[in-house]
């Protein structure tokens, strides 16, 4: 497990997105990963409880498509679990992998509040 | 690439930013569609984006769908398309490519990678424009062609042509508004002799 959630390299590529007079594209794309993560939790966390594999499969391959924007390796690893799992119809195992999932979003989470109080 | 609208198809926000910010740094611009039924619309629409960036897994329509529907309808001018997903096995490419994409790219998505296969499809594009037009004249050669192909009513005396509007034109101004043909008006040895050299002579009388 690494120690930093974000990829440097990735981040890097971000701030290189920024033209002069434009808005700071990381910064642009960190606040809009964190604005629409909280309903995509939840959205995740209900359908866990209900079984519903489809919103499962569906939501963990739309984080894991922001993981992989933002460099979030080891979330994007946790979204493919659950969303491979949920695909395979095997509700245990996409339920077993939340919690890492959950654990990997708050890490990164975390990560991006510091990132941009900077 | 001033003057190229690209659509970009995608639920997940970060990606729609993401490739905006790319797409408008290098000149194209952006419009965007969050499902799959919403980029069939705009890609179906009178002055659609001849390029776009489609997300295979999408809400309500998947990108899969949207292609398929798209090249079930004809045109000359079909919109280049490229999927763009997460989903990078071989067999996935293939489903993608069959289903009538142009193209495919991996996310998360390069700059340079995006706007270089961006740049081939802008040349598709203009390639796809120069033949339809090319097309368009040739039909309209060809029906000009059709239109001589038929009996044409002519006096016998003064050679004047019965047109489609039933009035006796004269013979240049029919092939020349049915075939695009210019004239320069002379005169033959003979006619010269039967009806230029007696006026002329009429002119000067001895």
């Amino acid at each position: 497990m690494s120690e930093t959630p974000l990829d440097p390299s990735v981040l890097d590529m971000l701030r290189s997105l920024t033209s002069p007079g434009e808005p700071d594209v990381l910064r642009e794309v960190l606040e809009l990963y964190q604005k629409d993560m909280p309903r995509r939790l939840a959205q995740l966390a209900t359908a866990g409880e209900t079984g519903d594999l489809q919103t499962l499969e569906r939501t963990a391959h739309s984080i894991k498509g922001s993981a992989g924007n933002i460099g979030a390796r080891a979330l994007h690893e946790a979204c493919a679990a659950v969303e491979h799992a949920a695909r395979d119809q095997a509700l245990e195992p996409a339920r077993a992998a939340l919690p890492r999932l959950q654990v990997e979003a708050a890490r990164v989470d975390a990560a991006i509040i510091t990132l941009l109080q900077t | 690439m001033p003057g190229w609208d690209v659509l970009v198809a995608d639920d997940e926000p970060v990606s729609r930013l993401l490739m905006s910010v790319m797409l408008k740094r290098a000149g194209f611009t952006a419009v965007h569609a969050s499902d799959g039924e919403e980029a069939l619309a705009m890609l179906s629409a009178d002055q659609a984006p001849q390029l776009a960036l489609l997300d295979w897994m999408m809400p309500r329509m998947d990108g899969i769908e949207v292609l398929r529907r798209l090249r079930t309808v004809p045109s000359n001018t079909p919109p280049y398309v490229m999927l763009v997903t997460a989903r990078d096995a071989t067999q996935d490419i293939v489903v993608g490519l069959e289903a009538g994409a142009n193209d495919y790219v991996a996310k998360p998505v390069i700059e340079a990678e995006i706007v270089a296969r961006l740049a081939v499809g802008v040349r598709v594009v203009e390639l796809q424009r120069a033949l339809a037009d090319r097309v368009r004249h040739l039909e309209e050669a060809l029906g000009n062609v059709k239109a001589l192909q038929r009996l044409l009513p002519i006096c016998a005396y003064c050679k004047a042509i019965k047109n489609d509007e039933h009035y006796w034109q004269q013979v240049e101004g029919y092939l020349r508004e049915h075939a695009g043909l210019q004239f320069t008006h002379s005169y033959c040895p003979t006619c010269y002799d039967r009806h230029v050299r007696p006026q002329l002579e009429g002119l000067n009388p001895r």
